[in-house]
């Protein structure tokens, strides 16, 4: 025995594994933040931080203290803040490499607090999904002051002018071609040649021979005239045509002054339309952002999502290459399945600068079709510094991968806005000065998109719109109309797919902007139109003069054709009288 | 590293059993092949200090190992993966899969299985081949090496002397 056993390797081999252990319990602490810290960052693809971690073993659990997880797409702000956070792990569990959490609590749930120094990652991870970048969709101003007609025709084709210059070069062409096409036609020599047969014929027609020997050579003439005449008549058919055509054309032209004037009058002009859509302008931007945001966090999550569900799928399936020394962990029936990570429930306390709230969280995990219940969260509050209640619910459901289905239900009751920014843009500086506001929202995402709606009632509202000392009469009919505003309501709606949602928005601010503005943009429009107009038909007698006398060009061409077979009848009648 | 190398060479040319040394090289290729960190390698670990097995061969094996299982990783994955999706195999991984130690032990791991598996299989051709090497070199590559002029000088090397002075 003494010769196959080494007692001191039994020694040797308890002190390896306390080291180890030891290892672990010195350094745990450290290890598993710095895991987390690293993991986290390459996920967010921005800076994910902890301030404090402790593991306990008895029983399993760990608390993390001032937990920071930056805001990709704004570095200096983190998106979530949280103060404390305290679990209690499944021991148990964890020795089958599950961590399920019964319990959590977090403290201090803080959303867009600012940092003191940039949260960005210069490198970023593989590891990060990649998430749509999409330009920022903007709402601009609509025009409140007249435009200058000049600046504006300076920068518009007219198609006045277009067609004019169309018909002119046609015209042009035409005349060139007919002119041609009359050396080809019987001329004013080939009118003297028959002038001069007839003269013979008419000198040796003299007695009965003599009349009958030249019959036949003057009815041969006299066939040979009209078809003259006939070749000459044919074309002065078809230019008459040609001319009819470009007559009506030129027609056309002299219409198209009064189309480009409405064209003008409508892009430019200060239309009830574009003024008065005014909550677009106010309320569009900001649920545009918001809508994107949330847009861009579920994009992160997706990926996950999908990968996680992938992986559970059919085990006869072959799995994608795995990285190098790592393998793929196949999956088989338990017992009792349950996802690799599950927080069964968190109470969660989050700091608003509306108050605080409280609520709670359940079901948190990625793999919802092992656990077969979806994540879900409700959130209330009372009694808050700006508003009465507050309560939000909502589901996040991939139980079944394929037909994910998340919900959200939001009710804000009295919440009191206070010197609010509408439009942050100097040349329409809007603020709700004050006001009191019931929110509600309901969205649905799935499969075939997004659709969701809300309502916002304002109650005791004083809108205040800071007039500059150049605004115009419209800028300050408006100003005006919104100081009398005391109520109003906004309705919001974000329908379709993630990428193309159309976005609607409207508000009983609209009506009351129509209505202050009804007169003064009838009277700034006629204005306009009538200025536009003068200067539009300067441009166009510049530029292409008087396009219905273009016709004209042909008057010469016609003239001869006329002539020509006035002589050419002469002749016949002439011959006639043989 | 010289004292290592030093130790290597003592233990192929001491009057060490050449089964302690081929153990060592068959418990350094499960070690080798295999994850670092599997509960398997516990044990074998434990094996290798506790049984007689010549611990210089096994610290080399170890790192020989852990450089041909880089090369046959992709081979490990493939063949985990074949055995761990065998129809026939699926009612016992499923009862595996329900113990906690086997979970522990991360056995539905491709990469685990499939190397635990090449090197449980090889470990007694293994065995085999390199006892009859290593007595093999001691019956008749020994002489002939200590003949060699190279050698000769290399008696007279750092190395040749730490071993000298570990083997008195």
């Amino acid at each position: 025995m003494k010769k196959i056993i080494r007692w001191p390797g039994l020694i040797a081999f308890v002190v390896l594994v306390g080291g180890l252990a030891g290892f672990w319990l010195l350094f745990a602490d450290a290890i598993v933040k710095g895991m987390i810290e690293r993991r986290g960052t390459a996920m967010v693809g921005a800076k994910v931080e902890i301030a404090g971690l402790d593991l306990s073993l008895m029983p399993a659990g760990m608390k993390i203290r001032g937990l920071a997880v930056t805001d990709p797409d704004n570095p200096m702000t983190n998106a979530v803040e949280i103060g404390e956070m305290v679990m209690m792990v499944d021991s148990g569990r964890l020795l089958r490499r599950k961590l399920i959490i019964d319990e959590m609590g977090i403290e201090g749930l803080r959303f867009g607090t600012a940092r003191s120094y940039s949260g960005a990652v210069k490198k970023r991870t593989a590891d990060r999904p990649k998430v749509s970048e999409k330009p920022a969709k903007t709402f601009d101003l609509p025009a409140f002051d007249m435009p200058n007609p000049k600046e504006v025709l300076e920068k518009e084709d007219l198609e006045t002018i277009r067609l004019a210059n169309e018909l002119k070069a046609d015209i042009e062409t035409a005349k060139a071609q007919w002119e041609t096409r009359l050396q080809e036609l019987p001329d004013q020599q080939t009118f003297e040649d028959y002038k001069t047969r007839i003269r013979k014929v008419k000198s040796g027609a003299r007695g009965l021979t003599g009349l009958l020997g030249t019959a036949g050579e003057a009815a041969a003439l006299s066939k040979e005239i009209k078809a003259d005449l006939d070749r000459i008549k044919a074309a002065k058919a078809a230019l008459e045509t040609d001319r009819a055509s470009f007559e009506k054309r030129a027609r056309q032209v002299a219409q198209a002054p009064a189309k480009d004037l409405k064209h003008l009058v409508e892009k430019y002009g200060l239309s009830s339309g574009g003024v008065a859509n005014i909550s677009r302008l106010l309320f569009g931007e900001k649920i545009y952002a918001w809508v994107t945001t949330a847009q861009k966090w579920y994009q992160r999550v997706q990926p996950y999502v999908a990968k996680v569900t992938a992986s559970s799928g059919d085990k006869k399936e072959k799995p994608a290459p795995p990285e190098r020394g790592k393998g793929v962990d196949i999956r088989f029936r338990e017992a009792n399945p349950l996802p690799d990570f599950l927080v069964r429930k968190i109470h969660a306390q989050a700091v608003l600068d509306m108050g605080d709230i409280g609520g709670a969280i359940e079901n948190l995990t990625l793999e919802q079709h092992i656990l077969g219940a979806p994540t879900t969260f409700a959130f209330t509050g009372k009694d808050l510094k700006q508003a009465a209640s507050v309560a939000a619910k909502g589901a996040i459901n991939f139980v079944s991968p394929q037909k994910p289905v998340h919900t959200v239900d939001l009710s804000v009751d009295r919440y009191a806005f206070s010197n609010a920014v509408l439009v942050d843009d100097p040349s329409f500086p809007l603020a709700l000065k004050s006001g009191l506001a019931d929110l509600s929202v309901r969205g649905r995402l799935d499969n075939s998109g997004i659709n969701a709606s809300g309502t916002l009632n304002t109650k005791k509202a004083s809108l205040s719109l800071d007039m500059g000392k150049d605004a115009g009469p419209v800028k300050t009919a408006i100003a005006s109309a919104l100081a009398d505003i005391r109520a109003f309501d906004v309705r919001a709606s974000a329908i379709g797919p993630l990428e193309e949602m159309d976005i609607k928005v409207s508000s009983s601010i609209d009506e009351a902007i129509k209505t202050a503005l009804a007169n003064q943009l009838k009277a700034e429009t006629d204005r306009f139109e009538t200025a536009l107009k003068t200067t539009m038909e300067e441009k166009i007698q510049a530029a292409v003069g008087t396009p219905d006398q273009y016709p004209a060009a042909l008057d010469g061409i016609e003239k001869e054709l006329a002539g020509r077979l006035n002589l050419g009848e002469s002749l016949l009648t002439d011959l006639g009288k043989r | 590293m010289i004292r290592l190398l030093a130790k290597l060479l003592k233990a192929l040319n001491s009057e060490t059993e050449p089964g302690q040394i081929s153990l060592g090289i068959c418990l350094a290729m499960i070690v080798g092949f295999t994850p670092l960190f599997s509960l398997h390698n516990l044990l074998v670990v434990l094996l290798a200090l506790v049984l007689r097995v010549n611990l210089s061969m096994f610290i080399v094996g170890w790192g020989v190992f852990s450089g041909i299982a880089y090369l046959l990783d992709p081979m490990f994955h493939a063949l985990g993966l074949a055995v761990l999706q065998s129809s026939a195999l699926e009612s016992l991984w499923i009862v595996f899969y329900n113990m906690t130690l086997f979970r522990l032990a991360h056995f539905n791991n491709t990469i685990v299985m499939g190397s635990l598996l090449v090197s449980l299989v090889l470990f007694v051709p293994v065995y085999i081949t390199a006892n009859r090497l290593i007595r093999a070199y001691r019956d008749s590559v020994l002489a002939w090496v200590r003949r060699l002029r190279i050698v000769e000088l290399l008696k007279t090397s750092r190395l040749f002397q730490t071993y000298q002075a570990l083997s008195s």
